[in-house]
C-alpha cells in the first residue's frame, strides 16, 4: 500500500514555504518517516538504553535567538514531551523530549510531525459559513452573533435539549473542563465526546471492578512485568512510543509477550506467542484460558480471599469453557491456551493490556470485567509489573473523560444526582436555583414533573436517533435541530449514511475545529453550517492528563494561526452572547475574552475531590515538566532535589489540597506503600455487604495503615467515631459543618480536611473494599459471552444469545 | 465474512489532521481492505484491485484491495481514519478552497452497522459482516 506520491492530487500546490521548509531539515523526511511506528521505537529503546549521553542532533540555523518550549505531542495518549525551537514567533525545530521518562527522546511518525499539524497550510483559517452550497469567510463577531441567534431562538421553541454539544478528547483539561460547565450553563446534558465511542466500556466495567475506571499502572511500570497480555490493541502502531517500554521487559525480564487478535498486527509480529481468535468472542477465550488455570489451580488464593467478592461465580461459569467448548466459539486449539495460561501462573506478575478490540463491541462492558477477573485471579492487581494497562487513544481522552464532558455526569463521576449539582454549585459559587431554571423539565409516568437535570443525556453514539427518532419515543421535549461538533470526527461512528440523513436534517450545524473535518462535506446541505476555527494545542497552554493519569503542562509554542481561537476563548464569546459569561467565569480572571488558564486549573482543583484532581496546582505541574531529568524512568519517582519523592504528573489521585504535598498515586490499588506515599487500595464503592456477605477488604491494608482491615468510605461522623476529628483544623471543621454536618463525606468536603486526617492515620479516604467480579447492577453480573449482532455464527446464538 | 476494523500508525482517529499533514499523507494514500488469499483467489481479486466492501444495512464502500495472510480466512479488516469518500463519491470539491486534506478515502464507519452495548452504549465497531467484489 505504500507508495509513492506522484501528483499533486490535491486542490491547489504546496506552498512554497513548505518545500523550503524540507529543503532545509537535515533528514530526508521520507527516509525518516518510512515505517516510523517500529523503527523509530527501536532507535528510542537504544537510546534510552544508553542513557542520555547520546545528544540529539543540534538545530539546524542560527542560535541567537532560539526559544525552547515545551509541549506534549496530541496525537496518542502516551503523551510524548515534544521540544519546539521557536524563532522570532515562527516553529522552526522540533526535538523528541529527551529528558521526559515518558518517551525519552522516542517520537513516532506523527509526534515527528507535529509542527506541520500546528503550522499546517490546510488548516481551516477563518470563520466560514456554507451559503447557497459556497463556503462564505466572515468574522467571529458575525458568526458567534448569528449562531447565537438561532440557538436562542431554538431554546426559546424547543428547549434547550434541542441543541448538541459535541466535545473533544482534544481539548486541555481546562478547556474541557470549561466545556462541560458550560453545557450545564446552557441547561442540558445533551454532551458527550469520543470516549463514549472508545473506553466507555472500560471506565464502566472497571471502575464497577474496583473503583475507578482507568489504566492502574503506567507504561514506564511495564518495564517490572513479568508477562505481557495484550489483546485487542495494537500499540505498535496506535501508541508506538509504549511499544519501547514492552520491549524493555521483554528483553530485561525475558518477559514473554502474548498477542491476542483477528489479526496479525505489527504488534503481534513481537509476540512469543500470537493467538488468532474469532472477532467477538472475548469473554470466551479469556474464560477458556482461566478454565486452564483454575483447572490446575493456579489461581491466588490469598489474594482473592482478601481483596476478590464473587470469584466463584466467575469460576462457576468458566467451567462452561473447557478447550473443546472454547475451541468450538473462539476457533483458538485448547493445547495454545493451555500453554498461555502456564506462562501467565509462572510469570508473575504479568500485565494486561487492551484497547479498542476490546471496547468496541455489543459485549463491551463483558469483555473489559473478564479481563479484570483474570488479573484478579491470578493476584496480578495493585503490584509493580502487574494492573490492568488499559492504553487509551486521544491525547486527552483520559482527561476529558475525567472531566465528564459526557451526557451522564458533572466532572470527577459525580453524576447528576442533585447532591452532584449542589457539590458542584457550592464549587462554582453558583445559586443552585439558578441553574435548575436553566432546566427543561418533562411529566413523568407518575404525572410529577422531573427536571432534565437530573436525566442523562443523549450519548454522542445515539445523537443520530435524537434527531431522527419521532420526539414522542424521546426523553426530551423536541428532537434534536442544532449540532455543534467541537473537535469531533464524525468518521469515527458508525452508521455514516443515517448520519448524512440527520445532518440534512438539522436546522443548524456547528463545526469547530482546527480542519473543517468530514462534518463540513458529508451531507448535501447548502446552508446552516458554520464552520469556526480553533487553534490546536500547540498554539495554547494548559494541562493534559496521559494514559497512565499523569498531568503535564503544555506551553503556547506559536501565537494562533490565521483567524484561529483558543476553545476556552470560543466557549467564553458563547457564554457572553447567551448572557451568563459573568456567572460562568466569576472565579476565572478574563483578558480580550481569553480566560486565564491557570485559574481555571485552580478552580477545578477545589472539586475534583473524587479522583484527586486536587493537589495539581498548576505551579507543581510547571515545576515536573520543568525538571523532567529528576524522574525515574521506570517508578516515575524523583531522586534528590526539590520534587524528591513525587511522582511524575502527580498521577491522580493527587488527594488533598497541593499544600498538602501528596506524590500522587502511581499504580492505582497498591497496598505495598502508605496511602500518603501513593500506595492504595481497593475502593469501596457498592456498599458495605452484597446478600449478607461482606464486601470489605479482609486483612488487607496498605501499609502503615491504623485500621488493619477493610472499612467503608469516610465521612465525618466516621472520623468523630475513630476519635480523629480533632485533627482537623478549625477552618477545615467550618467548612466540613457548612456542606452537611457529620453526614459529609470526602468527596464533597471542600477544604480537604477530611481526606487529611484519613491519609495522616494510614487510611484511603474512599474506603478499603474488595474488588468485585460480579456487578449485580449490570444486564450480566457475571459477564457472559454472546454474539456479536451480525454473526457469522448463526449456529452458535441459540447457546450463546446477542 | 466477518468485517474488523483497527489503526494505523500514521494517522490519528477520523485522521482530518493527520490526512492534512503531507509528511504523513505521503505514507498512507489509499484507503485499503485487508483480505486473505484464500478468500480473494476465490472471487479473482488482485492485490491493488478496487474493490466494493458491502455491508448488511444496505452501504457500500469503495477500496483497495490488500491481499494478506496479516487477517484469516473469511475475516475482513478496515482501517480508520480516513474519510472525504462515500459510496464511491469523491467529496473534494465540497471542502473549503485549500483547506481539504491531502488524502481522502471512504470511511470504514460508513460500512459500520448498528449495534451497542447494553451499558454504556459504545458503538460496535470492531465485528460485522461484509462481502467483497471487485468493481
Ligand atoms: S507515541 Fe503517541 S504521543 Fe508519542 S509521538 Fe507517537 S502519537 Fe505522539
Amino acid at each position: 500500500m505504500l507508495r509513492k506520491k506522484t501528483s499533486g492530487v490535491a486542490n491547489g500546490p504546496l506552498s512554497s514555504s513548505f518545500i523550503g521548509k524540507a529543503a532545509e531539515t537535515v533528514v530526508d523526511r521520507r527516509a525518516f518517516l518510512r515505517g516510523s511506528g517500529l523503527a523509530i521505537g527501536g532507535l528510542a529503546t537504544a537510546a534510552a538504553l544508553v542513557g542520555s549521553n547520546v545528544t540529539p542532533a543540534q538545530a539546524v540555523g542560527s542560535a541567537a535567538s532560539v526559544e525552547i518550549r515545551k509541549s506534549v505531542c496530541t496525537h496518542c495518549s502516551v503523551g510524548c514531551t515534544v521540544v519546539a525551537e521557536v524563532q522570532n514567533g515562527v516553529w522552526t525545530g522540533q526535538e523528541p523530549g529527551w529528558d521526559s521518562p515518558i518517551n525519552l527522546g522516542a517520537h513516532c511518525a506523527k509526534g515527528a510531525s507535529v509542527r506541520e499539524t500546528a503550522s499546517g497550510e490546510r488548516r481551516l483559517k477563518y470563520p466560514m459559513k456554507l451559503t447557497g452550497g459556497k463556503w462564505v469567510r466572515m468574522s467571529w463577531d458575525d458568526a458567534i452573533n448569528e449562531i447565537g441567534d438561532q440557538m436562542l431562538d431554538i431554546r426559546k421553541k424547543s428547549g434547550p435539549d434541542s441543541v448538541y454539544w459535541l466535545g473533544s478528547a482534544k481539548h486541555s483539561n481546562e478547556q474541557a473542563y470549561l466545556f462541560r460547565k458550560f453545557y450545564a450553563y446552557w441547561g442540558t446534558n445533551n454532551g458527550d465526546h469520543q470516549a463514549r465511542i472508545c473506553h466507555s466500556t472500560t471506565v464502566a466495567g472497571v471502575a464497577n471492578t474496583w473503583g475507578y475506571g482507568a489504566m492502574t499502572n503506567s507504561y514506564n511500570d511495564m518495564h517490572n512485568s513479568k508477562a505481557i497480555f495484550i489483546i485487542g490493541g495494537n500499540p505498535a502502531e496506535a501508541h508506538p512510543v509504549s511499544l519501547m517500554h514492552v520491549l524493555k521487559a521483554k528483553e530485561q525480564n525475558n518477559a514473554p509477550v502474548i498477542v491476542c487478535d483477528p489479526r496479525f498486527t505489527r504488534t503481534a509480529a513481537h509476540a512469543d506467542e500470537y493467538v488468532r481468535f474469532r472477532p467477538g468472542s472475548d469473554v470466551a477465550l479469556i474464560w477458556g484460558i482461566m478454565w486452564h488455570i483454575f483447572d490446575n489451580k493456579w489461581e491466588d488464593k490469598e489474594f482473592i480471599r482478601q481483596r476478590v467478592y464473587g470469584m466463584e461465580d466467575v469460576m462457576a461459569e468458566v467451567k462452561k469453557w473447557d478447550p473443546a467448548e472454547t475451541e468450538r466459539v473462539t476457533g483458538v486449539p485448547g493445547s495454545q491456551l493451555k500453554r498461555v495460561a502456564k506462562i501467565m501462573a509462572n510469570n508473575r506478575p504479568g500485565t494486561f493490556v487492551w484497547c479498542m478490540g476490546g471496547t468496541q463491541h455489543t459485549n463491551g462492558n463483558n469483555n473489559t470485567r473478564a479481563y479484570c477477573a483474570f488479573q484478579l485471579a491470578l493476584g496480578n492487581m495493585g503490584t509493580a509489573g502487574g494492573g490492568a494497562n488499559i492504553f487509551r487513544g486521544h491525547c486527552n481522552v483520559q482527561g476529558a473523560t475525567d472531566f465528564c464532558v459526557l451526557s451522564h455526569s458533572l466532572p470527577g463521576y459525580y453524576g447528576l444526582s442533585a447532591g452532584a449539582w449542589k457539590h458542584w454549585a457550592r464549587v462554582w459559587g453558583e445559586d443552585i436555583d439558578w441553574l435548575k431554571g436553566r432546566f427543561d423539565s418533562l411529566k413523568g409516568k407518575d404525572g410529577k414533573s422531573k427536571s432534565l437535570m437530573n436525566m442523562k443525556g443523549i450519548p454522542v453514539s445515539r445523537w443520530i436517533d435524537g434527531v431522527l427518532e419521532d420526539k414522542d419515543n424521546m426523553d426530551q421535549p423536541d428532537n434534536l435541530r442544532a449540532m455543534v461538533f467541537w473537535g469531533h470526527a464524525p468518521n469515527s461512528q458508525t452508521r455514516m449514511k443515517e448520519m448524512k440523513t440527520a445532518m440534512e436534517k438539522l436546522d443548524l450545524m456547528v463545526v469547530i475545529d482546527p480542519y473543517p473535518t468530514v462534518s463540513a462535506v458529508l451531507s448535501d446541505r447548502t446552508d446552516g453550517v458554520y464552520l469556526l476555527p480553533a487553534t490546536t494545542q500547540f498554539e495554547t497552554y494548559g494541562s493534559v492528563t496521559a494514559s497512565n493519569r499523569s498531568l503535564q503542562w503544555r506551553e503556547k509554542i506559536i501565537e494562533p494561526s490565521f483567524d484561529s481561537l483558543p476553545d476556552h476563548t470560543i466557549i467564553y464569546k458563547f457564554a457572553k452572547k447567551f448572557g451568563f459569561a459573568d456567572r460562568m467565569f466569576r472565579k476565572i480572571k478574563v483578558t480580550d475574552d481569553e480566560p486565564y488558564v491557570e485559574d481555571v486549573t485552580r478552580e477545578f482543583n477545589g472539586g475534583m475531590w473524587t479522583i484527586g484532581y486536587t493537589g495539581q496546582s498548576p505551579e507543581r505541574i510547571k515545576a515536573h515538566m520543568a525538571n523532567q531529568h529528576v524522574f525515574d524512568r521506570t517508578t516515575l519517582q524523583a531522586n534528590g532535589g526539590e520534587l524528591d519523592g513525587e511522582y511524575y504528573g502527580l498521577p491522580w489521585p493527587c488527594w488533598g489540597t497541593a499544600e498538602m504535598g501528596h506524590p500522587g498515586t502511581p499504580l492505582l490499588y497498591d497496598t505495598s506503600k502508605p496511602v500518603a506515599e501513593g500506595g492504595l487500595c481497593f475502593r469501596a464503592r457498592f456498599g458495605v455487604e452484597h446478600e449478607g456477605n461482606n464486601l470489605l477488604a479482609e486483612g488487607s491494608y496498605p501499609v502503615g495503615s491504623e485500621i488493619k482491615d477493610g472499612y467503608p468510605e469516610f465521612t465525618m461522623g466516621m472520623l468523630k467515631k475513630l476519635g480523629w476529628d480533632g485533627d482537623l483544623t478549625a477552618g477545615e471543621r467550618a467548612a466540613i459543618e457548612k456542606v452537611a454536618g457529620d453526614k459529609t463525606n470526602w468527596k464533597v468536603d471542600l477544604s480537604g480536611g477530611i481526606q487529611r486526617v484519613a491519609i495522616k492515620h494510614g487510611c484511603a479516604p474512599f474506603g478499603n473494599a474488595k474488588a468485585r467480579v460480579k456487578v449485580w447492577t449490570f444486564p450480566d453480573p457475571i459477564p457472559l459471552h454472546r454474539e456479536p449482532l451480525y454473526t457469522s455464527r448463526r449456529d452458535l446464538v441459540a447457546d450463546y444469545p446477542t | 465474512m466477518i468485517l474488523t476494523s483497527g489503526r494505523l500508525v500514521e494517522y490519528e482517529g477520523g485522521g482530518d489532521e493527520t490526512r492534512s499533514n503531507p509528511w504523513l499523507a505521503e505514507l498512507q494514500q489509499d484507503m485499503f481492505v485487508e483480505m486473505n488469499p484464500f478468500d480473494a483467489n476465490g472471487k479473482n481479486i488482485r492485490n491493488g484491485d478496487m474493490v466494493w466492501v458491502k455491508t448488511p444495512e444496505g452501504a457500500q464502500i469503495k477500496v483497495m484491495a490488500q491481499v494478506t495472510e496479516r487477517v484469516a480466512k473469511g475475516v475482513a479488516f478496515l482501517p480508520f481514519h480516513f474519510g472525504g469518500h462515500l459510496e464511491g463519491k469523491d467529496l473534494r470539491s465540497k471542502y473549503p478552497e485549500g483547506a481539504d486534506p491531502y488524502v481522502l478515502g471512504e470511511s470504514a464507519n460508513t460500512a459500520f452497522t448498528y449495534g451497542y452495548d447494553s451499558v454504556t452504549l459504545m458503538q460496535e465497531s470492531k465485528c460485522s459482516l461484509c462481502t467483497i467484489e471487485r468493481v
